[in-house]
């Protein structure tokens, strides 16, 4: 359980600086509305990753458990935000209704479809 | 270089707590699959980062430091994202209530909660009163 912990909040390091770096990226590349891209950057890259590794990892053996815990529960899931999702969408709605519908709704979406393509692509690759 | 000793240390944190919720409330509703300790940590952590936002309206950059560790690293990796949809991926199978409840509780509570805690955020700053 401890060991456990440990490997999840080693993930969440990683990912939270990760996620960071990617924001910093998009903040010099496209002032101002940066961060709803940035979000939409790493919350769909994750979705993609996610499915890949979902894949190709399955919880059989401990050790497998536990490179899933520190990779998909501690990594990806701190690369990818939900709180900067509902507050980038929450400062959509005041700019643009339509923008909001697509960054909102639009988002899951196409989070879905590539975790989807991202399963795919690891069992495709098996032998 | 300091700024992402503050943001490894929330997004520790707040792995962390996500991963201690998700088996606390998935133990607490018999393993249910629609709600799940995701859900809980994205919309607590919708709520905070709400708060956050109203109260820094009125309240600009009391801590730079601050806001990279608790809104960036702890809240960014207290809730998530990949998880939801890959919860949600699981559902597919089951039937569209379950798919219809779990999105409502996912982005329908998220949503609600954030604009309540940016609402209460300005509140506390006063912002109403000024």
């Amino acid at each position: 359980m401890l060991r456990n912990m440990i490997w999840v909040g080693l993930g969440g390091m990683i990912g939270a600086v990760l996620r960071y770096t990617a924001d910093s990226i998009f903040a010099m590349l496209f002032n101002p509305g940066y961060p709803a891209l940035s979000i939409l950057f790493v919350n769909l890259t994750g979705c993609l990753i996610m499915g890949y590794i979902s894949g190709k990892i399955h919880s059989g053996s401990s050790e497998e458990m536990t490179l899933r815990l520190f990779l998909m529960t501690g990594i990806l899931g701190s690369f990818t935000t939900f709180s900067g999702f509902t507050i980038q969408a929450l400062s959509l709605i005041e700019q643009s209704v339509p923008l909001f519908i697509l960054f909102f709704f639009g988002q899951p979406v196409i989070g879905l479809v590539l975790m989807i393509a991202g399963s795919y692509l690891s069992v495709s690759r098996k032998k | 270089m300091v700024q992402l000793f503050f943001v490894a240390a929330g997004g520790a944190a707040g792995a962390i707590i996500r991963y201690i919720l998700s088996l606390f409330i998935s133990r607490l509703t018999n393993h249910s699959q629609v709600v799940t300790g995701t859900a809980v940590a994205n919309a607590v952590g919708s709520f905070l980062a709400g708060l956050v936002m109203g109260y820094l309206t009125t309240h600009p950059a009391e801590s730079a430091d601050f806001g990279l560790f608790f809104s960036v690293g702890f809240l960014g990796s207290l809730t998530t994202f990949s998880t939801f949809v890959l919860e949600f991926r699981n559902l597919l199978d089951k039937s569209f209530s379950h798919q219809a409840i779990y999105l409502l509780l996912q982005m329908g509570g998220s949503l609600l909660l954030a604009l309540i805690g940016i609402l209460a955020g300005s509140v506390l700053a006063g912002g109403f009163h000024a």
